[in-house]
């Protein structure tokens, strides 16, 4: 449990300390997932490099020419209160914020944070999915931008190199007539680590699903994946509640795989990722024709 | 003033010598704000760990605990640890100069394992160090060699004869039973017989100040040891016993504690014994606060059970035989687990006339996590499945369910179960009305329940129940108080009981108050110190306001007459004609005769009265009569009941607790905010246990939810629901103040009525605790 704290200059500062002492260093954001990890014994590492010094350059919400870009820094919090909350395409992160922590994690999570857990239980690394997100990274090596996918390879797991650190997160701007939606589900209402979740992004067009990408916590690996054979199933399917209930119960048995442990057991995960899938997808899909949060 | 004075005679001593009906009285029944309010708000430094501060050279302890939940132990190396840079030393059950078995009723429990570990996370040794990380990795670093033991952690699998023996005696430690009338006779007399088993979950008190001990040595060998201990004084028992030291060398001191529940009862007495063991070998002050993960796994949580009730009633709704098996799961060690067996016991069939009963309770030993005290001590379990059998009873007859309860439910003058006769006011009627009425059940009961659109079901639950008050046949029930008028007028209060969070103490302060006639500000509540205040016995059972409230008033009562003397004569009239508002003191004929309460402490010192009494209150014993299981077994019972309207989410199984209606006959209410809080807690504690608190075992006999992120309490979200809540007020004269307890009465009716409520809604018979989203749609047919 006793570690030393390195604060760097600047972010190539930071990249190439991390580089020099890996694996024993490793970056702290706002360390809500760090800490109970060093305090649990599972991570025992001799250097955290503190990032705090570097907000005023990461942490941001911009959004031009139809593209998103938050900087890795970001809190949660300050997620919340950006211009991403106005817009009806992004309805699905007022879901997120809701359900993420609590207000006291809420105000020390950082978008990169949260992305570089690389669990199913991160809610952010759901989201993206559905957005088809990239990451950028900036290590010694320079900086370059990997799907969301490719970057969280499996549970705990990130593909890149040592010194890489993750600066922020790009996602397009759906086309008009798109809207996102969220769900979370836990034994309780507060502080929740889901049994599952859900993001949808929809495109409506004409009452019927003109597109659809659905995001899970997780689908056949043990980190949050896309469930396309249900996508391609939904495509063209009318916005009503028993058509999308019915395509969603018979493709996603297919490509969904639920394991069982002491909180759940699989078949109850599947069971409720049909139904907050069907929930998700009806609900984006209102608000995307001007339905509004409550749809 | 006497100890054994008569109760209900004390209660006509208050009324006398405060000449006043209560609704008039000044603080009692009144909302107000409690003497630590605002320290415990600000973060003021009242707690155990807070004291670290002001003790220096402090050896930091780290429990090593068992990797097995069975096994014998072939050695413990600790060669490695103590080359740890900062390790201070080691201690093992060797170095115990007394007794070496703990356990609060039998002691079969080592204070540090011997031979043979019960239960992953049994306490094995401690490593001191000088800072905790060291004195953490340097436990990592104790090597033990075990010989595993089959691990048995189903209380039915324990008690069958070829089941490995978890303790040489054999795994059922306690047997309790009640015979009356012909159970057979009964049931053939029955024109519907309901029989089923119900199950419980093992609970965690999951209060948000751990559990420790700090041990400081002093110089002529005695040991001072601040504890969070809700029973001090057996604290010092043990402390006395493991190191075979007098107990007036045995100081234990007890803070304001972060939340008790029951849970700070047996394991800080053990720990109290460990860090004085460490202290003592290593010669400086030792400290043992448990981690979250540590105290989740390492003190007592509450009993899992198995029930069985066969229940059998008349086609006009009249009970006439119970038949019950009880099993209570007391986990690896007896701890207090035979007390709450003997509770259940006694409460098990219910608020009702019963003409026939047959009972038979087992306390039973596995490997799990051991067993002990908690809200409500064995009575919220027997509470659920019999409110469930009254509910399926009431279903198959066809009647509503709170009728069924009318019918049967117990009335002043009625003979319980045990041939108690009720000799004190019964409020079950005046809650059942006030139910009915505030929660709209008879529409509710109608228009709710099976069918429903949009995935969502809504049910209504009802439920009544009872609660014994103070210990009953447990042990000898006697409280002392201290209570001081200081040369300047202030007053200092020094309890027997403690304060852990509940509002007890504040109960107190307004006794203090009102007798004496100060206000509330002006007395100073000090911490709890063997050393300075008779033994009071625990701080459970709700006995604080009802029993401890008796020595308050008796010290307060003695104060109050001397100062009235003395009064009287500087003003010159009678002592009953002196009334005492502090800072004024006058006479009620002639007010213009005047003295200010400083002046007149002042006067009373110069003049030797003694300005200090004890006050110390004991209640006779009960009687039981174990083959029959007859008897007195309270001093008398409070009664509750509640309504839940509740909704469920047919496809996810999550049940929404909309609505919750509550009743509560706890006698006259003393401290009502502390009152309101106990209730609305409770309900909040209930909706946990109802719906999502359960302590997971692996098969390995681990616990798998070792933290507050994966064993869940509900939070403020969960805590959404409306509730609306009623005292039936009916002076009880055995109680201070005509007060009964209510504490544990306060969480009684909640789970139950929501049981039942779910049970409405999803149509199935609800029997099992916690209420999970999968049980739901098992009951609901959707899964499996």
């Amino acid at each position: 449990m006793l570690f030393d704290i390195y604060i760097p200059r600047d972010l190539v500062d930071a990249s190439e300390f991390l580089y020099r002492n890996a694996p024993d260093a490793v970056p702290i954001a706002g360390g809500t997932d760090l800490i109970p990890m060093i305090r649990d014994g599972k991570l025992r590492p001799k250097y955290l490099v503190d990032l705090s010094g570097l907000k005023g350059r990461l942490s941001y919400v911009s959004i031009d020419s139809g593209v998103v870009r938050v900087g890795a820094l970001t809190t949660i919090n300050a997620l919340g209160a950006s211009a991403l909350t106005g817009m009806e395409a992004f309805l699905g992160f007022r879901d997120l914020y809701k359900t993420f922590g609590n207000a006291a994690v809420r105000s020390l999570a950082t978008v990169g944070g949260n992305v570089g857990t690389a669990v199913s239980a991160a809610d952010l690394i759901v989201m993206f999915n559905a957005l088809d997100a990239k990451v950028g990274l900036s290590g010694v090596n320079g900086s370059r931008y990997v799907g969301i996918r490719e970057l969280v390879a499996g549970k705990r797991l990130l593909a890149k190199e040592p010194g890489e650190l993750i600066t922020e997160v790009v996602f397009n701007v759906p086309p008009k007539n798109s809207s996102t939606a969220f769900i979370k589900l836990g034994y309780r209402e507060g502080t929740i680590i889901g049994l599952t979740s859900v993001a949808a992004l929809v495109t409506v067009r004409d009452g019927v699903i003109e597109d659809v990408k659905l995001a899970f916590d997780r689908v056949d690996r043990r980190v949050p994946g896309r469930a396309y054979l249900t996508e391609k199933g939904l495509k063209g399917v009318p916005l009503r509640d028993e058509a999308v209930g019915e395509v969603i119960n018979e493709h996603l048995p297919r490509e969904m795989r639920r394991k069982s442990d002491y909180r759940a057991s699989g078949a109850y995960r599947l069971h409720v990722s049909k139904v907050l899938a069907r929930r998700a997808v009806l609900t984006a899909g209102r608000r995307a024709v001007g339905g509004g949060l409550g749809a | 003033m006497g100890a054994l004075l008569d109760a209900s005679s004390l209660e006509d001593l208050v009324r006398e010598v405060l000449n006043a009906e209560p609704s008039s009285y000044l603080v009692i029944g009144r909302r107000v704000r409690r003497y630590n309010a605002l320290d415990m708000v600000l973060g003021r430094p009242i707690y155990l760990a807070d004291k670290l501060g002001s003790v220096g050279g402090v050896v930091w302890l780290k429990t090593v605990r068992s990797s097995y939940a069975h096994a014998l132990i072939r050695g413990v190396n600790y060669s490695d640890a103590l080359k740890l840079s900062g390790v201070v030393g080691v201690v093992t059950h060797r170095d115990i100069p007394g007794f070496k078995y703990v356990g609060y009723v039998t002691p079969d429990q080592p204070l540090l394992a011997v031979d043979r570990v019960r239960f992953y996370g049994e306490p094995i040794a401690l490593v001191g160090a000088e800072e905790p990380e060291i004195a953490e990795e340097a436990a990592e670093r104790v090597k033990v060699e075990y010989d595993p033991l089959p691990v048995v952690l189903d209380p039915i699998d324990a008690m069958k004869p070829d089941a490995p023996k978890i303790h040489d005696r054999g795994n059922v430690f306690a047997h309790f039973k009640i015979r009356r009338g012909d159970v057979e006779e009964g049931f053939s007399r029955a024109d519907v017989v309901v029989e089923n088993t119900y199950r419980t979950a093992q609970q965690e008190h999951a209060f948000i100040e751990t559990e420790g001990a700090i041990a400081i040595p002093g110089p002529m060998g005695e040991v001072t040891i601040i504890a969070n201990a809700q029973e001090p004084y057996e604290a010092q028992r043990l402390v006395s016993s493991v190191l075979n030291i007098p107990r007036s060398k045995v100081r234990i001191v007890v803070p304001m504690v972060g939340g008790g529940f029951g849970g700070k009862v047996d394991v800080v007495m053990e720990l109290c014994a460990r860090a004085a063991l460490a202290a003592a070998k290593f010669g400086r002050p030792a400290a043992l606060i448990h981690s979250r993960e540590e105290s989740i796994i390492g003190h007592t949580k509450r009993q899992s059970t198995v029930l069985k009730y066969r229940h059998g009633a008349t086609k006009d709704g009249l009970l006439t035989a119970v038949e019950g098996e009880l099993i209570y799961d007391g986990g690896a060690y007896a701890s207090s687990t035979m007390f709450v067996l003997w509770r259940a016991t006694v409460h098990s069939v219910g608020p009702y006339r019963v003409p026939n009963a047959k009972i038979d309770s087992y306390a039973v030993y596995t490997n799990k996590v051991y067993a002990g005290a908690f809200r409500g001590f064995g009575n919220p379990e027997v509470a659920f499945a019999v409110e469930r059998q009254m509910d399926v009873l009431a279903g198959r007859l066809g009647m509503d369910p709170v009728e069924f309860r009318v019918r049967n439910m117990l009335r002043e003058g009625d003979e319980t179960v045990h041939g108690q006769v009720l000799d004190h006011p019964v409020g079950l009627p005046e809650i059942v009305s006030y139910l009915r009425r505030a929660s709209g059940w008879s529409r509710k009961r109608a228009e709710y329940g099976g069918g429903g659109s949009s995935g969502v079901r809504k049910g209504i639950g009802f439920s009544i129940w009872w609660h014994g008050n103070s210990l009953g046949v447990e042990a000898a029930d006697y409280v002392a108080a201290y209570v001081m008028i200081n040369k300047d007028g202030s007053v200092t209060y020094r309890p027997g009981l403690i304060d852990m969070g509940t509002g007890n103490l504040q109960g107190h302060v307004m006794m203090i108050s009102e007798i004496l006639g100060v206000p509330t500000d002006y007395i100073h509540v000090e911490e709890v110190d063997t050393s300075t205040i008779p033994n009071s016995g625990p701080t459970v059972a709700s006995r604080s306001t009802v029993v401890g409230g008796n020595a308050v008033i008796k010290a307060s009562i003695e104060l109050r007459r001397r100062v009235e003397g003395v009064a009287a004569e500087i003003l010159g009239c009678k002592p009953s004609d002196v009334v005492i508002k502090a800072p004024d003191v006058y006479c009620r004929s002639n007010p213009g005769r005047r003295v200010s309460w400083g002046k007149l402490v002042e006067i009373a010192y110069w003049r030797g009265v003694p300005m200090f009494s004890i006050g110390y209150h004991y209640v006779p014993r009960a009687e039981w009569d174990v083959e029959r299981g007859r008897g007195v077994p309270y001093i008398t019972y409070t009664y509750v009941g509640a309504v839940a309207d509740i909704e469920v989410d047919v496809e996810t199984g999550k049940v929404r607790v909309r609505n919750l209606y509550g009743a509560f006959d706890a006698g006259r209410i003393v401290n009502r905010a502390g009152a309101e809080l106990q209730v609305e807690g409770g309900a909040v504690m209930a909706v946990g246990y109802a719906l999502m608190e359960r302590v997971i075992y692996g098969d390995d006999g681990g616990v798998m939810n070792t933290d507050l992120s994966t064993y869940l309490v509900p939070t403020i979200k969960d805590a959404s629901f409306n509730i609306k809540y009623e005292f039936v007020e009916k002076e009880f004269k055995g109680g201070a103040f005509g007060s009964k307890a209510l504490a544990e009465p306060a969480f009684l009716a909640w789970h139950t009525a929501i049981a039942n409520a779910v049970a409405h809604a999803v149509g199935a018979n609800v029997d099992e605790l916690p209420i999970t989203p999968e049980k739901v749609l098992k009951w609901l047919g959707v899964l499996g």
